[in-house]
């Protein structure tokens, strides 16, 4: 063969540099700086009841697991939907995903406040955000799924994401009219998304979802490299496509469900990441892109964690503020560069 | 052998049954080349989808080495028939290599990884196709004939007996054209493959099929192309005053 197939494990090990780089950076930054050496002591067990233990287990560890998880996982539904719809402008945002999600916590909120009063809306559960954020996606997801069947278009398709959004966001604004000032402020802080205030159960639970939808993913990857030639050849391939499109829903619902419920709605990842990867490294096969869109949507959020409380700030930016701020630029350049995306 | 019996091909839409085609029944030993052939919206895609069992069929059966096809897995029939399809809405970051390697899909592990036979299978297909050079590009580089050869190698690397495919010549260069035929009609002869195909090309289904089967107005006629051409049927299809039938090369002619 004349011309070489390109390898792609040096792109991955540049990913992976990245990632643990910009995880020792998230831990070292923020009010008080930690230096490496002091990180390295944590980590590696000698140092247990200095001040940077106490910030590192207590409240940074936690938190840069938090960003990873919910970065990597957003990017992952973000690549799912890319594939399964050969559109590169599906995310969980633009289809509606994440409204669902956020529409999922809203009647959550709103409607414990409502109809059972104050006392359960404060003992609601962190799993119960977490169903009620996967279910949202999960309802909006089928709704676009069914639209797809029956819908060959896929401006359509788009048209009726933009729609879903925004009937899901109708609904919402209905629901904060009739709900107290604490579900609503509960709901709006939110929105903003927060890294730092998930604790260890729901740090927990979301790695569970996180590594459950992950691993899923990476099962179904030989499908997914399918489906990048469509439905009918997936199908001549021996490619299970009904049973693949209802797991692929449940991945991707619990994927973009259960970061949304403690990040909030971050519309800006689960578009962009797969992208930025394709343009690093361009390769259809999910078994390579699956781990390198983990690493990169970790990478991303833990860089935009770490900024939205650089040293010099008092408190934080919203984390859903900085990773559009950060990110758009990144992209829109990296497109420009190439003159062209890769989808 | 393929056979298919009292086949009925259609589309259902809500309560009503659309029949396009009705009661389609022959039979085709190993090695056979068969075209499909007919005018525009006469049913050939929806025989050829319907046959791949891409489209439900509405009655009927179909047979493989004597056993219904449904009675095979979904992985199982995948080894046994492959599909080239008028498609082209393909992810663009997948390269020639990436689509070939989905050939290897039914026959390989849940992770896709490719075994040393795999990867011999694949090298063969390539010198077959003849795209050694090509093979690592991005497919919306390629050219329609080159993709074409691509997408047909990519059946081959499958292995079936059977492979169906839609009007592969069209949008082709006489060029593409003929080489595409030529290597039809290498692997029915040199692999024993089964072949069928739908075409508007029906002097080169003449000259390659070893049957055809005329689909017209609902109905559908299954002989040789000696016969066949000499039918009453072709009269329908194709007037005299508009394509005459030259019985010394045994092609139609468009009368000007």
């Amino acid at each position: 063969m004349t011309n070489k197939r390109p390898r792609f494990s040096f792109g991955l090990m540049i990913l992976g540099f990245n990632f643990v780089l910009a995880f020792i950076l998230n831990l070292s930054l923020g009010s008080v700086i930690i230096p490496f050496e002091s990180i390295w002591k944590v980590i590696s067990g000698q140092s247990t009841d200095s001040s940077a233990f106490y910030i590192l287990v207590d409240y940074r560890l936690p938190k840069a697991f938090a960003a990873l998880t919910v970065g990597g996982s957003l990017a992952l539904s973000g690549l799912i939907m890319q594939t399964f719809f050969r559109n590169p402008l599906a995310g969980p945002f633009v289809l509606g995903i994440s409204s669902g999600a956020s529409l999922g916590v809203a009647v959550l909120f709103f409607g414990s406040s409502i109809f059972l009063g104050g006392v359960a809306f404060q003992n609601l559960s962190s799993l119960s955000i977490i169903l009620a954020s996967s279910a949202g996606s999960a309802v909006v997801f089928g709704i676009i799924l069914t639209v797809a069947l029956r819908l060959k278009d896929v401006m359509g398709l788009l048209i009726v994401g933009l729609m879903l959004g925004s009937f899901t966001a109708a609904i919402v604004t209905i629901l904060s009219n009739f709900s107290s000032a604490e579900a609503l402020q509960r709901y709006v802080f939110w929105t903003y998304g927060s890294l730092g205030n998930i604790n260890p159960t729901e740090l927990n639970y979301m790695i569970a979802f996180v590594a459950l939808g992950s691993g899923g993913a990476l099962w179904l990857s030989k499908s997914l490299n399918g489906l990048l030639m469509g439905e009918s050849y997936a199908k001549s391939m021996g490619v299970a496509v009904k049973k693949n499109r209802t797991l692929l829903l449940v991945i991707t619902s619990l994927l973009a469900g259960a970061s949304t419920a403690f990040a909030g709605p971050i519309g800006f990842v689960g578009l962009a990441v797969p992208h930025l990867v394709r343009l690093l490294i361009p390769t259809g096969d999910h078994r390579i892109l699956i781990p390198a869109v983990l690493m990169t949507g970790g990478t991303l959020l833990l860089l935009c964690d770490t900024l939205s409380q650089l040293p010099g700030f008092e408190g934080t930016l919203p984390i859903n503020g900085v990773t559009s701020l950060i990110g758009a630029p990144i992209l829109v350049s990296l497109i420009l560069s190439k003159r062209k995306i890769l989808m | 052998m393929f056979a298919v019996e009292n086949l009925t091909t259609g589309y259902t839409a809500g309560k009503n049954t659309v029949k396009v085609t009705e009661e389609v029944s022959f039979q085709l030993p190993a090695g056979s080349i068969l075209g499909i052939i007919g005018r525009n919206g006469s049913g050939k895609s929806t025989l050829l989808k319907t046959l791949a069992l891409l489209l439900p069929k509405l009655k009927g059966e179909l047979y493989v080495k004597g056993k219904s096809l449904s009675d095979y897995s979904v992985s199982e029939r995948a080894q046994l028939l492959s599909v080239v399809t008028t498609s082209r809405n393909f992810s663009g970051i997948l390269t020639g290599w990436d689509i070939l390697r989905l050939g290897r899909h039914p026959h390989n592990g849940w992770y896709g990884k490719l075994s040393p036979t795999d990867k011999t299978i694949l090298k063969e297909v390539i010198e077959k196709i003849g795209m050694e050079n090509l093979v690592n590009q991005l497919i919306n580089t390629l050219s329609d004939g080159q993709l074409q050869k691509i997408l047909i190698g990519r059946a081959l690397a499958q292995q079936t007996e059977l492979i169906l495919l839609d009007e592969p010549t069209n949008h082709l260069d006489l060029h593409h054209k003929a080489e595409v035929f030529r290597l039809l009609k290498t692997i029915a002869l040199e692999q024993n493959k089964t072949l069928l195909f739908a075409t508007h090309e029906i002097n080169h289904a003449l000259l390659l099929c070893t049957h055809l089967l005329l689909l017209h107005e609902g109905k559908a006629f299954f002989g040789t192309p000696k016969v066949l051409a000499q039918d009453p049927i072709m009269r329908q299809l194709f007037p005299q005053e508009l394509v005459a039938f030259d019985t010394k090369s045994n092609q139609f002619k468009i009368c000007f």
